[in-house]
């Protein structure tokens, strides 16, 4: 328990001391999420939508491979894009292999299924309710995905913390095609799961702790927005 | 000996009823949400009231004063839900046997093979639940309920979700039961039908409280009874005996305080009482005897009152001997004829209109 | 496939059985607490059952060291007595057991809260006491739940990363679960082909899990559960 005391002292000292090598590593793991939720929800925000609206033909094989992917352990996620993006591999001579890139490819294929499920359902409910109205209304099909985007923006938004709160929980996708590297692909989940067995509790419980109250104030975000809109809008 | 003394609050509403009864059916009358549930819940243990008593025989169940408070399993009481809810994971055998199986030995007085005669439930015995019909479900409920030697059978309106066919079906084998098992029985409805033909006893409720108690036709034919029975049923009760038959026109007479009523043939000995529910509207009245009519039951009585003065339509009630019925006419029959209390008048009532479902035995 | 590919397929099988069977006695009474129960700071407990779901398996690997470790105050009480966590195949199972936990409640408690209470009530005016009532009567009339809820449990287990290697790390044999094993077999030169057929193999199995949850679900609707 001392050692646990002694830690978390350091550890707070190193994240309110501004130590270089614990924000580069939150700063990186920052940028990657973001990245990864805004190319996850600029495809799976609209293909959710569009799915949920509309009949197309193929409209089954893709709910069946976004079921998939979602149900997919995340490490094999993370070995089919290193295997993709290796040397042996058909796009190895991209060279990003263990660069934040390849990190932003790994975890956008992890966010996109759910941010499309997740909109699937809100779009499906909103759908259900609205069709009569919006049609009434000279909505054709083509614009019913952009005018349920943008009333259901708010729950959308909601939508878009989980996809960025999954992104910053990743680690084993992240392990294999980022490789953990000091300075170039070590983000706050990696770091944790190595460094503790490492032995350097302070960095460890530092990133650990910033982690945390980052997903717990997105979840109270969400929380929170979720409902006050269900008192606003009623 | 059932007695029951309890106060219930259950969120807006208040159950404040006390009544007790030796007869072997005892009916609880009411409406819907009048709390007749609340007090059957109650003696199951099933609801615990605020305060009051509940005993029966010698066993207490509930005595607030003296703390004394037995859980549902303890009480050794039957209940049979208006939805039967039988364990739809257990055949129809096992649904049988789960009480039965609880009870210790010494307890048991109920004959499982009269019980499944009497119910006429055998066949269904390898039978899953859900494949069984709503009378069928109801039966074995009943057979479930007996079959774990209950000291009482509480039934919550078990015919409630069943069709007319079954009900009449349902209702037989209930007084069945009753005639053979000498088992107390608290029966809650709010059809009036049932409750004439099956209870000497009745216990009338309405928003929490006893508004009357006793023998079935007593409680039952006061002059407040529309609120509780609704219009179409209001009427009288009145007991009688089976007097004659008439085996060639199929009609039975019957004797009451007051004259006779023929009535189609009712499946009963001569002697044997009954209580008979004449409904107002099917009651006439002239001023003097008719001749040259079909109506069968022409009563000579004196008019008691005129009441209920609402719209095109009014209630006299008229004494017959010693017996009261009530016939519904216009307003503007009673004020043709210059009905007033005293009047003396002939009440008809039509032999058709008091079936069996309007009959009831002692 | 090679001795190491079984041992490590049938370590993994094990850890996730080993979490599964540890995992559904307190699953199932708290399924029923929230399902049947009210009681202050009810809200808050459901919050706390949900918990693995909510935060990065990394943060619950390290709380599980944290407690559990070799120096945690839990993992210290329970060393005398033989059970060791830290570093060994049954802190894996813990972690898998946790990880899971949330999935498992989840679908036991909704199998629970469709069992008519009535008929519950009819049982004990039979004669039955609230647990026999609990076990002829709730139990069997939600058993689908708790197959659903388990199957569901089980294949989270066979992918679960991050928890795992925070909590017990990487230790061939011992807490190498599949997951890690692919991740493992990435590092190590000319190691790719063993991981794609460990890769397979676990999608093979999260597959049939998931498939035989979706039978289940399919063919029990229905038994004493009103709508």
């Amino acid at each position: 328990m001392h050692d646990i005391l002694a830690s978390f002292a350091l550890a707070v000292r190193l994240i309110a001391g501004g130590d270089p090598e614990l924000w580069r590593i939150v700063i990186l793991s920052l940028e990657v999420s973001l990245a990864s939720a805004f190319f996850a929800c600029a495809i799976g925000l609209p293909l959710g939508t569009f799915i949920a609206v509309r009949d197309f033909p193929g409209r089954h094989a893709v709910v069946v491979m976004l079921n998939a992917l979602l149900g997919l352990p995340s490490v094999v996620v993370g070995l089919v894009v290193y295997l993709l993006l290796s040397r042996a591999g058909p796009l190895g001579s991209m060279g990003i292999l263990f660069t934040p890139s390849a990190i932003v490819i790994a975890q956008t294929l992890l966010v996109l299924p759910l941010v499309a499920a997740l909109s699937r359902q809100f779009a499906e409910d909103a759908w259900r309710e609205y069709r009569e109205q919006l049609t009434s209304l000279g909505v054709s099909p083509a614009r019913a995905v952009p005018t349920l985007l943008w009333d259901l923006r708010i729950t959308l938004f909601t939508v878009v913390l989980a996809g960025f709160g999954r992104g910053a929980s990743e680690v084993g996708a992240v392990m294999i095609v980022g490789g953990n590297i000091d300075g170039v692909t070590r983000v706050m989940t990696t770091s944790i799961a190595l460094e503790t067995s490492k032995g350097d509790l302070p960095l460890a419980l530092g990133l650990g702790v910033i982690l945390l109250t980052i997903v717990l104030a997105l979840n109270a975000l969400a929380f929170a927005i979720r409902e006050w809109s269900a008192h606003g809008h009623g | 000996m059932l007695e029951v003394d309890v106060v219930v609050p259950r969120g807006t509403f208040r159950l404040e009823a006390a009544f007790s009864s030796d007869a072997p059916i005892v009916a609880l009358f009411g409406r819907s949400g009048s709390g007749k549930t609340t007090l059957v819940n109650a003696i199951a243990g099933i609801v615990r009231p605020q305060r009051g008593r509940i005993v029966i025989g010698e066993r207490v169940l509930f005595d607030s004063a003296r703390g004394i408070d037995l859980v549902p399993e303890k009480r050794r009481v039957g209940y049979v839900f208006q939805d039967a809810l039988l364990f739809p994971h257990l055949s129809v055998r096992a649904n049988l046997a789960y009480g039965e199986g609880l009870t210790p030995p010494a307890e048991r007085f109920v004959d499982g093979e009269r019980v499944l005669a009497l119910l006429g439930i055998r066949e269904l015995l390898d039978r899953n639940p859900a494949s069984l019909s709503g009378g069928e479900k109801q039966r074995v409920a009943i057979g479930r309920a007996l079959m774990a030697s209950p000291r009482i059978l509480l039934l919550d309106e078990p015919l409630a979700s069943l069709d007319g066919a079954r009900k009449a079906e349902i209702l037989a084998y209930i007084e069945l039961l009753r005639d053979e098992l000498r088992l107390p029985m608290v029966y809650v409805s709010h059809a009036l039908e049932e409750v004439t033909r099956l209870a000497d006893r009745v216990v009338v409720i309405a928003e929490g409280r006893v508004i009357a108690e006793g023998p079935a036709a007593q409680a039952l034919s006061r002059a407040d009874m529309g609120a509780l029975t609704g219009r179409f049923d209001e009427g009288a009760v009145i007991e009688a005996r089976v007097a004659t038959h008439d085996a060639g026109f199929e009609l039975t007479t019957l004797a009451f305080a007051g004259g006779e009523l023929v009535v189609p043939n009712l499946d009963a000995l001569p002697g044997e009482p009954v209580r008979v529910r004449v409904r107002a509207r099917d009651v006439s009245l002239a001023l003097a005897r008719p001749s040259g009519i079909t109506i069968q039951n022409v009563l000579e009585g004196n008019v008691v009152s005129i009441g209920h003065e609402f719209g095109a339509i009014v209630d006299v009630t008229v004494r017959i001997g010693d017996t009261g019925l009530t016939a519904r006419i216009t307003r503007k029959a009673a004020s043709d004829l210059a009905l007033a209390p005293g009047s003396r008048v002939f009440a008809m009532v039509k032999a058709v209109s008091i079936d069996r479902r309007s009959v009831g035995f002692a | 496939m090679s001795g190491d590919e079984t041992g490590i397929l049938l370590l993994s099988l094990k850890v996730a059985f080993a979490g599964l069977a540890a995992s559904l006695p307190p699953g199932i009474a708290i399924a029923f607490v929230l399902a049947r129960k009210r009681f202050p700071g009810k809200t808050l407990f459901d919050a706390f059952v949900h918990l693995p779901l909510v935060l990065p398996p990394v943060v619950v690997g390290y709380v599980l060291l944290v407690l559990f470790g070799t120096q945690g105050p839990i993992g210290r009480l329970l060393e005398p007595l033989g059970i060791v966590f830290a570093f060994r195949w049954t802190g894996a199972a813990l972690a898998a057991a946790i990880m899971g936990f949330p999935l498992l409640v989840r679908a036991i408690r909704l199998s629970i809260e469709a069992v008519d209470p009535r008929i519950e009530l009819a049982a004990r005016t039979l004669g039955a006491s609230r647990t026999r009532v609990f076990f002829t009567v709730t139990l069997p009339l939600s058993i689908s739940g708790i197959a659903t809820g388990g199957l569901l449990s089980f294949a989270r287990a066979l992918g679960e990363f991050g928890a795992t290697i925070t909590f017990v790390s990487n230790i061939p044999g011992e807490t190498r679960t599949l997951p890690l094993a692919i991740y493992s077999f990435t590092q190590v030169p000319g190691g790719d082909a063993q991981a794609m057929r460990l890769a397979l193999f676990s999608v093979a199995l999260s597959l049939a899990a998931l498939a035989f949850s979706e039978w289940l679900v399919r063919r029990s609707p229905a038994s004493g559960h009103h709508a």
